[in-house]
């Protein structure tokens, strides 16, 4: 399966970072012999970029904040998700209809648009508080909106599993012999709900590592992090004279977004007996 | 009748989500305090006279209360305000930069809806080909594509090495090619409008094979053959048509995807449109310009979305009666 | 409804001295799957006469549907027709071109599906899919087709027919949709209606009217009707020879009188005594039980050896096993493929 090797690929890099990276990220030396925008060499083998880092070791050290972005983007969205998701197609009726919309209406905000503002505005908030202090705090805020801004398609998922595996015979059979709704939800029907949902989370988690990419290509991304985003911001002006510093960050955030969609597609055909045959 | 009350019940919703998202821009806005007030922290020489001046003159000396609703007042009758940044009405703005993002985003969206029609039904008639297997992978892989990824190779190749398209801008700015606006417009939507198309190709053309198969499993199309009518008909005719139908529902939700990430793709291409006003609003703190340009989205997404609706409505007739 | 095989007066008309209408002559359907080939059809013989119904009788999965199917040159992907002809007026329908095939589809032999409420096009109001078809078969204006369909419409007893004609599928009861399928079926007056299980998915009582009104039209207008079913009830009531298949084999044909008084293959037996009947009671206990025909349907990919049938039956000896039957004339009109009956045999490679 190309999708789950590619992702193991990513894990691997992301994992064994400092021992896999020719240079600390942080290190800029090769300003002194090679000089900034240096074509790909020996010793640079992405070459170095606009501020004379080297571009393998920051697209390497990369992978772990890719990973960090879309593991708890979708953490947080799953947590919301199925909880919303399961209290509506759990219980149903005028609170089922109401979070419905409520979810309709998330899924009309242009996202995207939104979280380039918050995340502006919440970098001045922060200025001057107590919170400036903590480590990353605007990866944070990314991976946090990400996380609240991205449950809605979760909840669906979650809201037409639930709907359609409470109405199955083994959970009427469960209920019969006197299993608590606590115990039917968990036991039940959330492993049956896992495999639609494990589904939505892998694309959910892509999705998310496009979306760091993307606000941090803005330049609204974590200037303290390392992350293939900002790589690219710093250096797409200069993409005419140094091509490898914009290629390399954008292709692996191709190779990490088309592992996560194809493991989303290889699961969703395993998971479907009809598709089988 | 039950469409007209259909429509109406859309629409009545559809100014429910404008109010809603309006309160959370307008509260995410104000939510930092006073603008102006950040604007000129940096320039401590400022008179608290001229700061008062200011503040009249955005209207920040009013009540939250009386501000939005003055505001929400002021858009609704298309008064946006006055951009900090320009000293510009915001309404005339957004019509200028909004006209340079529509002029990418619906050609490419039609371009690409007449190719994923045409490489969709050819993969969906040859189901488990070669051809299929080839078309089904090259979408898979073109959908995970990063649209800026596909926008840096194009002007890479196009721009800096073959030296065909302009890399940036929706007009140059020197010489126009052939002395005409047209063409020179024209020239400069080749690489932009080609990157978002290649994006919603893939999508839709997806979209459109896995449709199309499952409609041609229907035994409504086996009867179509068996009366006689010829293939290529039945496909056209009762195949697509059923087909298009969830195709529809998707452009609604392409549109929104493209309006929403239109900031990259404008950055990519330096190119004037309502997303590269957006980031330079937000870098500068331009607060009406945010909020016109994110109601103005918003709105457009909820307005496309009560379009397709309706549309639905009048293209499957199983709609008409619920 | 039709538990009891009785006997229409109709089934007794023998119309052998009429030319066949249709012949189809070692006929071979393959489905290609990654677990080898599976002959869903494997050499059959039968022929339909002029203004006769034929009863292809069969559980699911016998190739009957498959059968109908490829008398039109229509089993779907991956299934191909393998080898064989089908000759009907005078030519064989297998050295067709395409087009030559399309305007035999629907003009000359029509087909009315199992399923109305699928086999309705949901998009297209009925008016215009009908009138669609007439047009192009008939190269009329729009409104003389209308007027056609109309005109059906009022035969196969939709009333209304005017506003119905606007109508789309799902605003159409399944017996309605069902008549709308026949008319559809009858537009260009064929001489071959090929009717797959046409009311097995509808209720009761309807299906005792679509079978009336089948029954009907087809004297009305002399045509031939081939019927698909595993309902032994329809067949009784409804044809005039009946064909029983068994695992993509032909394993008896003869008139219905025949097949119901005096059948012969052991599947056809076991076929019959497993109709419940009106006049017995059934229980639990043994001797009062409805009788079942053992074992299960054959899997195509790996069929039985020799008679696809031995497995199951009372009678197999193990000369079932090596020998494949071939359909033999063991009297006027009544063919069987059993080597118990005599049938000639041919060795298992």
């Amino acid at each position: 399966m190309l999708g789950l090797s590619l992702i193991v690929f990513v894990v691997v890099v992301a994992v064994a970072a400092p021992l896999l990276a020719p240079y600390d990220p942080n290190d800029q030396s090769a300003m002194l012999n090679f000089g900034a925008r240096a074509a790909p060499s020996l010793l640079h083998p992405f070459g170095t970029d606009r501020m004379g880092f080297d571009v393998l070791s920051r697209v390497i050290y990369g992978a772990p904040t890719a990973l960090a972005v879309g593991l708890g983007a979708m953490l947080v969205a799953s947590v919301i998700g199925v909880v919303i998701g399961g209290l509506s197609g759990y219980i149903g009726g005028l609170s089922d209809e109401l979070m419905m919309r409520f979810t309709e209406f998330f899924l009309v905000i242009p996202v995207f648009i939104v979280i380039l503002a918050v995340v502006r505005l919440f970098g001045i908030i922060v200025v001057g508080t107590w919170a400036e202090r903590i480590p990353h705090i605007n990866l944070m805020t990314i991976i946090v909106l990400l996380g609240l801004f991205g449950w809605p398609p979760i909840a669906r998922i979650t809201r037409a599993e639930f709907l359609r595996l409470k109405q199955m015979e083994f959970v009427e059979a469960a209920r019969c012999i006197g299993a608590t709704r606590r115990d039917i939800v968990v036991r039940h029907i959330l492993p049956n709900a896992m495999p639609s949902l494990v589904v939505i989370i892998a694309i959910g988690i892509g999705g998310a590592i496009l979306a760091e990419a993307m606000v941090s290509f803005l330049g609204f991304g974590d200037p303290k992090a390392v992350s293939w985003g900002q790589l690219l911001y710093f250096n797409y002006e200069s993409l005419k004279v140094a091509p490898w510093a914009s290629i390399a960050p954008s292709m692996a955030i191709f190779i990490t977004v088309l592992g996560f969609n194809l493991l989303a597609d290889g699961l969703s055909d395993a998971f479907n007996p009809r598709l089988k045959q | 009748m039950g469409i007209a009350r259909y429509i109406i019940r859309r629409l009545l919703f559809s100014i429910v989500l404008i109010l809603g998202v309006s309160i959370i821009i307008f509260s995410l806005i104000n939510a930092i305090g006073n603008p102006i007030q950040i604007l000129l922290a940096e320039r401590p020489g400022i008179s608290p006279e001229a700061l008062d001046a200011m503040n009249r003159y955005y209207g920040l000396d009013q009540p939250i209360l009386v501000r939005y609703f003055s505001w929400l007042g002021h858009m609704a009758i298309g008064d946006f305000g006055t951009s900090i940044m320009y000293n510009q009405p915001v309404s005339e703005m957004l019509r200028l930069w909004g006209w340079e993002t529509l002029k990418i985003q619906v050609p490419a969206i039609l371009i690409a809806l007449v190719i994923a029609t045409l490489i969709g039904v050819t993969a969906a008639l040859r189901q488990y080909s070669r051809t299929d297997f080839s078309v089904m992978s090259a979408a898979l892989l073109g959908q995970s594509l990063p649209g800026f990824f596909v926008g840096i190779l194009l002007i890479l190749i196009f721009s800096y090495w073959l030296g065909w398209t302009p890399s940036y801008g929706a007009y140059s700015t020197r010489t126009l090619l052939f002395n005409s606006v047209i063409a020179d417009g024209l020239w400069h939507m080749i690489l932009p409008v080609a990157m978002l198309a290649f994006f919603n190709t893939a999508t839709l053309t997806l979209l459109m094979r896995s449709n199309l198969v499952d409609i041609l499993r229907n035994d409504f199309i086996m009867a179509a053959r068996a009366s006689g009518l010829p293939e290529r008909r039945v496909v056209y005719r009762h195949a697509l048509r059923n087909a298009f139908i969830p195709v529809l529902t998707y452009l609604g939700i392409l549109f929104g995807l493209m309006l929403g990430t239109a900031p990259v793709t404008e950055t990519v291409f330096t190119w004037p449109g309502i997303g590269f006003l957006y980031i330079a609003a937000i870098q500068q703190l331009d607060y009406p310009v945010i909020m016109a340009v994110s109601m103005t989205i918003t709105v457009m997404l909820i307005v496309t979305t009560l379009l397709t609706d309706i549309a639905y409505v009048f293209i499957d007739p199983r709609m008409r009666l619920e | 409804m039709h538990s009891t095989p009785a006997l229409s007066s109709k089934a007794a008309l023998p119309a052998e001295e009429a030319p066949p209408l249709l012949k189809a002559e070692d006929l071979h359907v393959h489905f290609r799957t990654g677990a080898g080939i599976v002959r869903a059809v494997n050499g059959i013989d039968f022929t339909v006469r002029a203004k006769e119904t034929l009863g292809l009788v069969g559980e699911s999965g016998s190739g009957k549907t498959i059968t109908s199917l490829s008398l039109l040159r229509l089993v779907p992907r991956p299934a191909e027709i393998a080898g064989g002809r089908i000759h009907f007026n005078g030519r064989d329908l297998m050295t067709l071109s395409e087009r030559e095939m399309q305007a035999v589809r629907g003009k000359h032999i029509a087909m009315v599906f199992q399923n109305p409420a699928y086999s309705l096009n949901p998009i297209l109001s009925v008016g215009d899919q009908l009138s669609e078809i007439y047009v192009w078969h008939e190269k009329v204006s729009r409104q003389a087709a209308f007027d056609r369909v109309a005109e059906l419409f009022n035969l196969v007893g939709i009333t209304d027919a005017k506003t119905r004609l606007r109508q789309f599928p799902h605003e159409l009861s399944g017996g309605i949709k069902q008549r709308v399928c026949i008319a559809r079926a009858l537009l260009c007056n064929p001489a071959l209606i090929l009717a797959d299980e046409p009311t097995t998915n509808l209720d009761v009582t309807i299906q005792s009217q679509i079978l009336d009104l089948l029954d009907r039209l087809k004297h009305r207008f002399g045509t031939s009707m081939v019927l698909v079913t595993h309902d032994m009830g329809v067949v009784a009531r409804m044809a005039d020879r009946i064909a029983v298949m068994y695992a993509g084999r032909m394993c008896e044909i003869a008139d219905a009188r025949t097949i119901f008084h005096n059948p012969q293959h052991p599947y056809t037996r076991a076929l019959l005594t497993s109709l419940p009947r009106v006049d017995r009671r059934y229980s639990e206990t043994p001797g009062e039980r409805l009788p079942v025909i053992g074992g299960r349907p054959p899997n195509l990919a790996a069929p039985p050896s020799g008679c696809p049938f031995h497995d199951r039956c009372v009678e197999a000896e193990p000369a079932c096993q090596a020998f494949v039957p071939q359909m033999t004339e063991i009297g006027p009109g009544h063919a069987v493929s059993c080597l118990r009956r005599g049938s000639a045999g041919i060795p298992v490679q």
